[in-house]
């Protein structure tokens, strides 16, 4: 009972570090190619996999409105479906769950670990600050990479979900993609980006906080990456709550 | 007796050696030069590509093995990164290879503490890996390491961290310990001088090949090769 | 020379079965404050939003019930259980076990008899499949409390009108079972094998512990994808 109780906690624990750190970054200039290399890191190296994970979504995106075609005789709803789930709401929340294990994970892991060797004290030994050379980077990189990779993601879930609804339920193409384009709205599109964005700043943040905390050895690493993947995902679904109030 | 026969593995090509039993050999070669390769395979983690090694006649390691853990009752081992299993006490720790050949808890436990007396970390039985040092760690690899009576022992980098008078110290107890069980070892070190008066011979690898066991009393020798005056 | 210690054949080793309990307190007990409070939180966004849909397009909120109902249980409890032990499980075992690795415990092991991919994994995936299983009835419930209280407090919906059980049918409750021995497989499956697989130091701890969360976020995907493609083919009687 006492774990569940401090369990109500757990989004105040992991979001006001977060805060502190945005709080840092502001007025600091980060170094313009480090943040250009980490986006290569963060957001290039990642497009396979947020391809096959929009893929995924979109598939099942796909079975689910096809089920509602076929049980409610309801085709006409079936483009606004697709479209509030894959931009709007379930795209959103999955690709940034993704995130935080690809991008979040991952850069925790590579801060954790040069904190861990020291690498980071070395900098500040030779007079120079961490925080616009190593830091404000990954966060900026992490931030501007979840809002690209959310596009891509929203793109592979769309084919697929399309492609899924019209081969199982025998609509037409060409009259689903109307009704697609009937029932969304841009502002599905609007909502979907700027909650994409919001995560990615989110296990940004929360990554790089949960990195540069480890210390010992290679277990502390370990502990980082598993600190960093839960608090990005707490984050975002504390995120993707408050955003019902925002947008 | 431990035989290498025609050894094919890696850069290494026809190793033939035999190792007589109760004697420690120090492997001495460049990076690359196939040494962990070698203990890989003395050790069933890696099956040669031709020749095979037999221990007391018995063929051990060949092509056609399965590596599975029969094979490894007649091997223990020493690690330069101490692979304690950290959530368990030494005793644990030591105990090991009995509690894998379901001996009884009871009866490992005494053992684990007879050899750990005999290293002289009888006190350190109850304590997490994490708290002991790099020379008391050691002794744990080695307890452990003999628990279950090897007849060959294989120490990859046992000195490791270690300064020069407790590498010495180490090397001098290794053995001592295996002449006294009448088990062969073989080590690798980076700095063969503390090794060389507790070692029976030495045995040199470069360019995929091996020579030796050399006297130790070549002592000479071995260090123009290890320090690079000598060619191979 | 002493006799040397050979291994007694036909005995089982205990610590399988007792090693899986130990994991299974990490993995469940530990998880629940995570899975409850995450969960409900998601309940809610979700309640909200598709109440908030479903006024503007059709006018009625009633009508949400029963499809939350079922799209709670087949697929947004499950999945997203999945993904957060995913996160704060699969990582974990990856760090634990790439530790074990780099450390050269596991080569340790196996040359003193034992069988590391046996006796690291399995104990683990066991207790994933248990741990899963009793996780995802609990995340359903909370997901599905919470929005019913959400949708109860801002649109005047009465409970019982939300709570469709009665729309539930036992392939429902299947495909929500079946998702959950899945994950619960193959969320330590995939993290153990990504620790065994860790190279190098400290740095292929972490490297491990994050490849460990991105194939095992995609995994739990593509596993719902293929649970949910089947269970619809079965409501469809295309099979079987």
């Amino acid at each position: 009972m006492v774990n569940l109780l401090n369990g109500l906690f757990i989004p105040i624990r992991w979001l006001l570090p977060a805060a502190r750190l945005l709080r840092r970054l502001v007025g600091v200039r980060p170094d313009f190619r480090e943040t250009i290399y980490q986006l290569e890191h963060f957001g290039y190296q990642s497009i396979l996999i947020v391809i096959a994970a929009g893929c995924a979504v979109g598939g099942i995106v796909a079975v689910h409105a096809a089920t509602y075609v076929a049980n409610y005789s309801a085709g006409e709803l079936a483009g606004w479906a697709v479209g509030y789930a894959t931009l709007r709401e379930v795209g959103p929340l999955l690709t940034g769950l993704l995130l935080a294990g690809r991008v979040g994970a991952m850069n925790a892991a590579e801060l954790a670990d040069m904190r861990v060797r020291d690498q980071i004290r070395g900098l500040e030994a030779l007079g120079l600050d961490p925080m616009p050379i190593v830091i404000a980077p990954r966060v900026y990189a992490a931030a501007i990479a979840g809002v690209a990779l959310f596009s891509v993601a929203a793109i592979a879930s769309l084919v697929t979900a399309v492609l899924g609804v019209t081969t199982a339920s025998g609509l037409k193409l060409m009259p689903f993609l109307y009704s697609l384009h009937d029932g969304t709205s841009l502002s599905y599109l609007f909502v979907g980006q700027a909650k994409a964005g919001i995560f990615a700043l989110i296990v940004g943040l929360l990554s790089t906080h949960e990195g540069l905390q480890a210390s010992g050895g290679s277990s502390a690493v370990g502990r980082a990456v598993n600190n960093a993947a839960v608090a990005s995902a707490v984050g975002i679904v504390t995120a993707n709550f408050a955003c019902t109030w925002v947008f | 007796m431990i035989e290498l026969q025609s050894l094919c593995l890696g850069p290494l090509r026809d190793l033939t050696m035999s190792l007589p039993q109760g004697q420690l050999y120090a492997l001495l070669g460049p990076t690359n030069s196939g040494k962990s390769l070698l203990l890989r395979c003395l050790a069933g983690l890696q099956k040669p590509e031709s020749g095979f090694v037999a221990v007391h006649g018995r063929v051990l390691y060949s092509p056609d093995s399965t590596l599975d853990a029969e094979h490894r009752d007649e091997v223990g081992m020493v690690f330069d990164t101490y692979a304690a299993i950290p959530d368990q006490s030494v005793l644990e720790n030591v105990r090991l290879p009995l509690d894998l050949r379901g001996c009884d808890q009871t009866e490992g436990d005494e053992r684990a503490m007879v050899l750990l007396e005999e290293l002289g970390i009888a006190e350190a039985a109850n304590k997490q890996p994490g708290e002991l040092s790099g020379g008391m760690l050691t002794r744990m690899q080695l307890a452990r390491a003999l628990i279950h009576n090897p007849r060959f022992l294989i120490l990859d980098g046992p000195t490791a961290g270690l300064d020069p008078v407790s590498s010495a110290r180490s090397l001098q107890m290794i053995a001592r310990l295996l002449e006294q069980r009448g088990a062969t070892g073989v080590v690798t070190t980076h700095d063969i001088r503390p090794a060389l008066p507790h070692v029976e011979g030495v045995i040199l690898i470069s360019g995929g090949l091996a020579r030796g066991p050399l006297p130790a009393v070549l002592a000479g020798d071995v260090l123009d090769f290890c320090e690079g005056h000598r060619p191979w | 020379m002493a006799a040397q210690t050979k291994r007694k054949t036909g005995v089982k080793p205990p610590w399988l079965v007792g090693q899986g309990w130990l994991h299974l307190d990490h993995l469940a007990v530990s998880s629940l404050p995570l899975i409850v409070v995450t969960l409900s939180l998601a309940g809610v966004a979700f309640a909200r939003e598709g109440a908030i849909q479903a006024q503007m397009i059709i006018g009625t909120v009633e009508v949400l019930g029963p499809e939350y109902m079922r799209l709670t249980v087949t697929e947004m409890g499950p999945v997203i259980t999945a993904l957060m032990l995913t996160m704060r499980v699969g990582s974990g075992i990856a760090a634990e076990i790439a530790n074990l690795t780099v450390s050269q415990a596991t080569t340790a092991y196996q040359v003193f008899g034992g069988r590391a991919q046996r006796d690291l994994v399995i104990p683990r995936i066991w207790a994933g499949v248990v741990g899963c299983v009793l996780l995802v009835p609990i995340g359903v419930a909370s997901f599905l409390l919470s929005g019913t209280l959400a949708v109860a407090l801002w649109f005047d919906v009465p409970q019982e009108e939300f709570l469709f059980f009665r729309h539930l049918d036992g392939l429902d409750l299947m495909c929500a079972m079946v998702k959950a021995v899945l994950f619960g497989a193959v969320i330590p499956f995939i993290a153990a094998r990504a620790g065994l697989a860790a190279r190098g130091g400290s740095g292929a701890v972490g490297q491990a512990s994050a490849k460990a969360v991105v194939h095992g976020t995609v995994a739990v995907l593509f596993i719902d994808l293929l649970v949910a493609a089947v269970v619809a083919m079965l409501r469809d009687g295309r099979l079987g």
